[in-house]
């Protein structure tokens, strides 16, 4: 099919670029503790991206009968488009990423049942209260890249992921516990371990306490809800948005943002990360770039056309899928593992908040930093112990100042996603309660 | 089209199955400050099938259509196997033909390019000749959608609706102070709907730029008046959710607090889901699962009247099927999801609200909501102090939280400045569905506001 389009498009475009992505996705599906469906997508789909006359067209289609229509689209659209401002990539420096493992990719529908029947079954011989709904995530992706400066080149990927949300109801409301596994490296896997989290987790959850309005030492625990407190540095490090000097990090490289102890890279090569690959979506190499170290901002992220309007290059970050142009985005954020000890930094903590969910982050300012968010799942530290799970309390914070009062951070890392996190500690948060 | 999805169905082992194939023509520009950002047109052609057997389903969608149709079909018939058979079964409907009736008003496949990229640049110059506006997004997007769904219930629909919709968002900046300010408008019908719209382009820009001057909130629990944006938010997002079956039945505490006849707040207030309102965001003629669009009470006179549905949940629950299961596009089955959800109006004069407060907010604009469960969270875009019965000084970075059956009870006065807004809802991975938002102004007691 890419070789139908080439014939179409050569001669009427100086350039082009075809993306062609194939997706088969299957998910395994419990609920309230049951099997509830299984569900495989095929996705398949072409993005033409042409270069005429200097300006830059896009269409995309996932119909195979409409090759021309998508040709004459693209064509048509490059008459208004913007002027590229960078040179496709001839070639594909050789990069080293483990993102296959052939014994998962191999996994059928029974097996991967039978793994979510037996982590409900575990977790409910924890904690018996548990009403679980769990989904397990089974993609094999194949992407291919052909450009008219001779660039050919594809990869195959394949992720394998479980979400967990376990429902305990209570008199007096809901709680859930999130957790998250990344299954894709083929490694055993202890099932016991991993419902271990959870089960202590609600245990601690049926012991209410008490927060007044006040500011605390905050532990925030590796999570869902740390994942959102990092939302702010994804937009402010975002090449799009020095582009158009909408990031508060506009001429801050070299300066120091945060705390010494702070280092956060975006990592594209991370072996059988969710966010990783040989090459982004324009065909450039994916890489390991510094964000902050030691608290000194460092770096922004590009895509080609993003670093060609800053005068930078790119720092293989182009995030697309076929149906859509390039877009900058990071690939997997990653805090650097410090010494801290979880249980002993709660220990050491008089009248402390502890974190993990959180209600509503990335609505407020995301741009300016605004962290303001409800607690969904925390819980009140008294004499270095938990003392019980708090509701109806509000952070108000925002991240370029709370970056600042980190005093400590984890010695372990937590895959969330595309969030490879330790726990981070803040001194003085302030929390509002009703 | 009908004998082909019929084919795919035939004899299969199954208690009920579906087939949805649509095909969609998607255009969009969008301008990011000066520069025209994002100029697309995509084609989609997919399908999605569904089978339903002793409680349990699986569900396969695709790209390719042809023969290998019927064979995905069997495999994932003989998928079904792998599950515990269940008790529950499906709400099942009589056969049905309807054939696509034109959308109304133009083809907008027909809209020139050229005319799309005039007027989203004229809106995009009018944000950017503000002072202290440094960015913008000005998007474009129309769709054209055809569907042909099929089910074993022998029901065929096609349907075709267009949407067509411009973002407007202004960022302003003032050293390290960024703030923004968005709003977005629509049409089911045509591209002259979106037009004219200057002034309100020109407002959007100034309130980004005034914002930079705003006070942040103090924390704290405050009297608020919410505008209809954020009215309709907190239907949709704090009470239209709970409404849900599908939240419901499988939770016990929260289908006794949903129980219809509960009484929740005053006589006077009224929750509405309707999918049948003309040229709404969130209008349907029928649902996902080919089930007829109707207007439905979620709370009727300060009770609970009735809850959302699709074929299973209204089967399991034994309640009337209400056609609320949507999917946002063929890669996805439906789930039970809103329409346009509002609060009906009375006869409350914003003023008269303003008049009776000593300290409190008023508080506009939505940059979305969350909910978990009962508990909810939702962000203004800009709010303004009342004090001494009087609309003050301009703030922001109000977020308003609360537990949604205690908000109801303290609602203490509803406006009739009613209006409806276009917004978009998340539910699992299916972001964002189309949807109404709306009500009038309401007055709230004992908010508990997060803030500096």
């Amino acid at each position: 099919m890419e070789e139908k389009i080439i014939q179409l498009v050569k001669g009427k475009a100086e350039g082009f670029e075809i993306i062609s992505d194939e997706w088969l996705t299957t998910r395994c599906e419990f609920r309230g503790d049951e099997p509830y469906s299984q569900e495989t997508k095929m996705t398949r789909g072409f993005g033409l991206r042409v270069i005429k006359d200097g300006r830059i067209g896009f269409a995309a289609t996932t119909d195979m009968n409409k090759i021309s229509e998508l040709t004459e689209a693209a064509l048509a659209i490059s008459r208004y488009g913007e002027f590229a401002l960078f040179s496709l990539p001839k070639s594909l420096p050789k990069t080293k990423c483990q993102i296959l493992n052939d014994k998962v990719a191999k996994l059928g529908s029974e097996e991967i049942f039978s793994l979510g029947k037996e982590i409900i079954r575990c977790a409910k011989q924890g904690f018996p209260n548990f009403k679980i709904d769990l989904n397990l995530d089974h993609t094999y992706q194949k992407r291919r890249i052909v450009n008219s400066a001779g660039l050919d080149c594809a990869y195959e990927k394949l992720t394998y992921s479980l979400t967990f949300a376990g429902l305990i109801v209570k008199e007096d409301g809901l709680i859930w516990i999130y957790d998250y596994k990344n299954l894709s490296d083929g490694k055993p896997f202890s099932i016991i371990e991993f419902v271990n989290r959870q089960i202590a987790l609600a245990k601690d959850s049926l012991k209410a306490a008490k927060v007044a309005t006040k500011a605390y030492p905050l532990i925030f625990a590796p999570s869902f809800g740390l994942n959102e407190f990092f939302l702010p540095l994804l937009q402010g490090v975002n090449g799009k948005n020095l582009q158009k000097r909408t990031t508060p990090l506009f001429e801050m490289e070299g300066k120091e943002i945060g705390s010494h102890c702070l280092s956060v890279y975006d990592d594209g090569l991370l072996d059988y990360a969710i966010g990783s690959a040989l090459f982004d979506g324009e065909g450039v190499p994916k890489q390991v770039t510094p964000l902050i170290e030691k608290g000194v901002f460092k770096n922004f992220l590009f895509d080609l056309q993003t670093a060609g309007a800053c005068g930078w290059e790119s720092t293989g970050n182009a995030s697309r899928s076929y149906n859509s142009q390039p877009q900058p985005s990071f690939n997997n954020l990653l805090v650097l593992p410090q010494n801290g000890d979880l249980n002993k930094a709660i220990g050491e903590i008089k009248e402390g908040i502890l974190v993990y969910e959180v209600i509503g982050g990335g609505q407020s300012n995301v741009l300016a930093g605004d962290f303001s968010v409800s607690i969904g799942l925390g819980f009140k530290i008294e004499g270095g112990e938990v003392k019980g799970r708090i509701k109806d309390c509000m952070i108000a914070g925002n991240f370029y100042e709370m970056i600042k009062r980190i005093s400590q951070i984890g010695g372990e890392l937590k895959d969330m996603g595309n969030f490879h996190l330790p726990f981070i500690k803040f001194e003085d948060i302030k929390v509002s309660a009703k | 089209m009908k004998s082909f999805l019929r084919e795919v169905l035939k004899g299969l082992d199954v208690e009920y199955g579906d087939i949805r194939i649509e095909e969609s023509e998607v255009s969009v520009v969008a301008y990011r400050g000066k520069e025209l950002d994002e100029c697309r047109k995509n084609f989609e052609r997919g399908g999605i099938l569904r089978l339903f057997k002793k409680g349990n389903w699986v569900v396969a969608s695709f790209n390719s259509f042809g023969e290998e149709l019927r064979e995905i079909a069997e495999k994932k018939a003989r998928e079904l196997e792998l599950f515990p058979p269940k008790e529950h079964s499906l709400s099942l409907f009589p056969p049905l033909e309807v054939r696509a009736t034109p959308a109304k008003g133009e083809d907008i496949r027909k809209i020139p390019l050229a005319e799309k990229i005039d007027l989203a640049r004229k809106y995009n110059d009018i944000l950017l000749a503000q002072p202290k506006i440094v960015s913008t997004l000005t998007a474009y997007s129309d769709r054209c959608k055809t569907t042909s769904f099929y089910s074993t219930e022998d029901r065929y629909i096609e349907q075709r609706q267009v949407y067509l919709r411009i973002f407007l968002s202004a960022i302003a900046r003032d050293g390290t102070n960024i703030q923004d300010y968005a709003k977005p408008f629509c049409s089911r019908e045509g591209i002259e709907d979106l037009k004219g719209k200057e002034e309100v382009v020109e407002k959007v820009a100034k309130m980004a730029s005034d914002l930079l001057q705003a006070e942040k909130v103090d924390a704290g629990i405050w009297t608020v008046i919410i505008d209809p944006r954020l009215a309709g938010v907190f239907a949709h997002e704090a009470f239209g959710h709970l409404s849900e079956a599908d939240f419901l039945y499988t939770n016990d505490r929260l289908r006794e607090l949903m129980r219809i006849g509960t009484p929740y707040g005053t006589d006077e207030l009224s929750i509405v889901d309707d999918p049948t309102l003309a040229n709404e965001w969130g209008s349907y003629e029928f649902d996902d699962e080919g089930v007829k669009a109707k207007r439905t009470y979620l709370i009727k006179d300060g009770k609970i009247a009735a809850h959302l549905h699709s074929k299973e949940t209204a089967k399991r629950m034994g309640e009337e099927p209400t056609g609320n299961a949507r999917a946002i596009d063929y890669r996805f089955p439906p789930i039970v999801r809103m329409s346009n959800t509002f609060i009906e109006g009375r006869d409350k004069k914003l003023e008269e609200m303003v008049a009776d407060i000593d300290k409190g907010l008023y508080v506009a604009g939505t940059r979305g909501g969350m909910t978990e469960l009962e508990f909810f969270t939702f962000s203004s875009q800009y709010a303004y102090k009342i004090e001494k019965g009087k609309m003050t000084d301009l703030i922001r970075d109000v977020i308003i939280q609360g537990n949604v059956f205690e908000t109801l009870r303290n609602i203490d006065a509803i406006g009739c400045d009613f209006a409806m807004h276009s917004g978009g809802c998340g539910k699992g991975a299916q972001n964002p569905l189309p949807i109404g938002i709306g009500g009038p102004s309401i007055r709230i007691k004992n908010c508990l506001i997060g803030g500096k």
